[in-house]
């Protein structure tokens, strides 16, 4: 007789990527039901617990079952699930769903169930995609580091020790680690390409307008865009066609024909590139291996038959400082809202109170110091006395940017740089604002000016733990197509994004 | 800006960080509306902790007087912001009582308030 050994459940293998996913389903050669079962096991296995990743705030098992059997259905039934055919998308819990809360990461919407769906939300949905959580955030979208999220940090899923960036931090480590096919974040200042850049996927910041807003909680809204992180360079250009164009809940939203990004119209790549490359990326202050991986990058792009131009964008730096000006002044009167009466959390009445105390006692228990910070920044650069030296001052540096970018692309197609000045870093390792903000030196100044940009996997930093590196490529306003077709030219010389290797659980 | 603000060059002024004082914090807090703590002992060091904090941001901020911005247009929104104008027609609303439901506190069709008016006492 044999004694009986109990092995612990084994852990299934990571998904395949959104295409070969969709491309499987539809054709009836995988059962989109089966790959979640699958997939919500990993998410139990790897992301729950104590010393989990905790990329998701809530899995949403049960709806998603039904809707991945009705696909499963359709198409035994020889209809058409649309071009995301049972695709597991992640969506940041900053962004509307109507199944689960919208919590921002924060104390005050903790228990907030939206009673509208976001607009990209609600695409996904009709092209055939299966919202299968929602993802933890620095708190309101305002970080760096996945650390100031209400519910407790995200780590990364390449070194649980070190933060996934943020402030999409749960999306990008979800990808990362194979916990869905492809995520939903936002980037106001670098949120969607630096988490991205930290955990080794590929993440898009679309150009102001092109994906609608209607269902974002607002943080800063000329420069807020939602965005796909993904695998592949494809996979995210899948995401990014299924969601973009005009909205009539937003008026901002543009009118952009992106069908000519579906069915990879990308893998085709661009003849005579030519790539811009400013010294003022390449800073001495990066660490060595950012700098390496973007040399690399530039040779990589050279072999394929592009150029190797040099451009000059002096005004690289004084980005951070405008947008430390420009996103907290929007992000004091975007937070307005949340004052504890019409939604959120509400403070305890005290007898006598006046309506000003509830006011600021709810936010001051609903928010976390981050989020305080920046209003609180915000409101002394907007306030009388103050407004013209910085607010107004940001906002002529802003179209200095924007104006450096346009002459830039007079000379090139695309840049290329580092997206964050290191790799990941260590879980705690900057305690102080400031430290955290110079992250996003990169990053910023493409959503100051409203263009595209997009961080992808360039190799690892194999000196101290195998670190995802990675580099960014910006293109004008409105050439995503560009962009991700120069984006898919350097992934086929890089090598595409792998899925980190968790160790077992025990 | 005046001319003899014009005639100035930048970064010549007082920068309004150095001055920044606990008072200044406090005033903000309040017009923010956010309570900074529940007693003045606890506000105190609340209040010197951010007080340094936003020195540091503020510090880094004040680069910004370092360029010369003579003349520019402040930029609000990019790509020039135009917003796009639909048809005036009515779309869907949203019910009111899911509105109001999303409220912490109502009272039949409304959403209930503490006091507005302070009691004269």
């Amino acid at each position: 007789m044999t004694r009986e050994r109990r092995e612990p459940p084994e852990l299934p293998e990571p998904p395949a990527t959104l295409g070969r996913h969709v491309a499987a389903v539809r054709a009836g050669e995988v059962s989109a039901a089966e790959v979640l079962e699958a997939t919500l096991r990993r998410i139990e296995a790897i992301d729950r617990g104590g010393t989990g990743l905790h990329a998701y705030h809530e899995v949403f098992a049960e709806e998603t079952r039904a809707e991945a059997e009705r696909i499963d259905r359709a198409v035994a039934a020889g209809e058409d699930p649309g071009p995301l055919a049972g695709a597991l998308v992640a969506v940041k819990d900053n962004i509307a769903t109507t199944v689960g809360r919208t919590t921002c990461s924060s104390r005050l919407l903790e228990h907030w169930r939206s009673p509208f769906e976001a607009t990209c939300v609600a695409r996904i949905r009709a092209a055939g995609g299966l919202v299968i959580g929602k993802t933890n955030l620095d708190e309101f979208a305002m970080g760096s580091s996945g650390e100031h999220c209400a519910w407790g940090p995200v780590r990364n899923p390449h070194d649980p020790d070190r933060v996934p960036g943020g402030s999409s931090a749960g999306s990008a480590a979800a990808v990362a680690a194979g916990l869905c096919h492809a995520a939903l974040g936002s980037d106001t200042g670098g949120s969607i390409r630096q988490p991205a850049a930290f955990c080794g996927c590929v993440g898009l910041k679309p150009s102001h307008g092109a994906v609608s807003r209607h269902g974002l909680v607002a943080f800063g809204s000329s420069l807020d865009q939602v965005g796909p992180l993904a695998r592949t360079v494809e996979d995210a250009a899948a995401l990014f066609a299924a969601i973009a164009g005009v909205d009539r809940f937003d008026s901002t939203s543009a009118d952009h024909d992106w069908s000519s990004l579906a069915d990879g119209a990308i893998s085709e790549g661009v003849d005579g590139l030519r790539v811009g490359v400013p010294e003022t990326f390449l800073d001495e202050r990066n660490a060595p291996e950012v700098n390496a991986a973007v040399r690399r990058a530039a040779d990589a792009f050279e072999a394929r038959g592009a150029t190797v131009v040099p451009v000059e964008l002096p005004l690289t730096e004084i980005g951070l400082s405008t947008y430390y000006v420009v996103a907290p002044a929007e992000a004091s009167s975007n937070l307005a809202r949340f004052d504890g009466i019409r939604y959120g959390r509400r403070a305890a009445a005290r007898p006598g109170e006046s309506l000003e105390e509830i006011y600021a006692r709810s936010r001051a228990e609903g928010f976390g110091p981050e989020v305080r910070r920046r209003i609180l920044i915000g409101t002394y650069v907007l306030s009388a006395g103050h407004h013209d030296a910085y607010y107004r001052r940001a906002l002529q540096a802003r179209r200095l940017i924007a104006e450096e970018y346009d002459r830039a692309f007079e000379r090139c197609d695309v840049l290329l740089g580092p997206t964050a000045p290191t790799p990941a870093f260590e879980l705690g390792g900057r305690t102080d604002p400031l430290s955290m903000y110079l992250c996003d030196v990169y990053t910023v100044n493409a959503a100051i000016a409203g263009i595209c940009g997009i961080s992808i996997p360039a190799g690892r930093d194999e000196s101290r733990r195998p670190l995802p590196l990675a580099v960014q490529l910006q293109a004008p306003a409105f050439e995503e197509r560009r962009l991700l077709r120069a984006a898919w030219m350097l992934e086929e010389s890089l090598g595409p994004a792998e899925v980190a290797t968790i160790p077992s659980a025990g | 800006m005046t001319p003899t603000d014009a005639a100035r060059p930048p970064g010549d002024a007082p920068s309004p960080t150095a001055e920044l004082a606990a008072a200044d914090v406090r005033k903000i807090a309040r017009l923010a509306r956010i309570r900074l703590a529940e007693t003045p002992d606890a506000e105190a060091a609340v209040v010197e902790t951010l007080l340094g904090e936003l020195r540091d941001v503020l510090g880094h901020i004040d680069r910004l007087r370092s360029l010369d911005v003579d003349g520019v247009e402040p930029l609000t929104r990019p790509h020039g912001g135009v917003n796009r104008l639909d048809p005036d027609e009515p779309g869907p609303v949203l019910d009111p009582e899911i509105l109001r439901d999303a409220a912490p506190l109502a009272e039949g069709s409304f959403i209930a308030v503490p006091k507005v008016l302070a009691d004269d006492s």
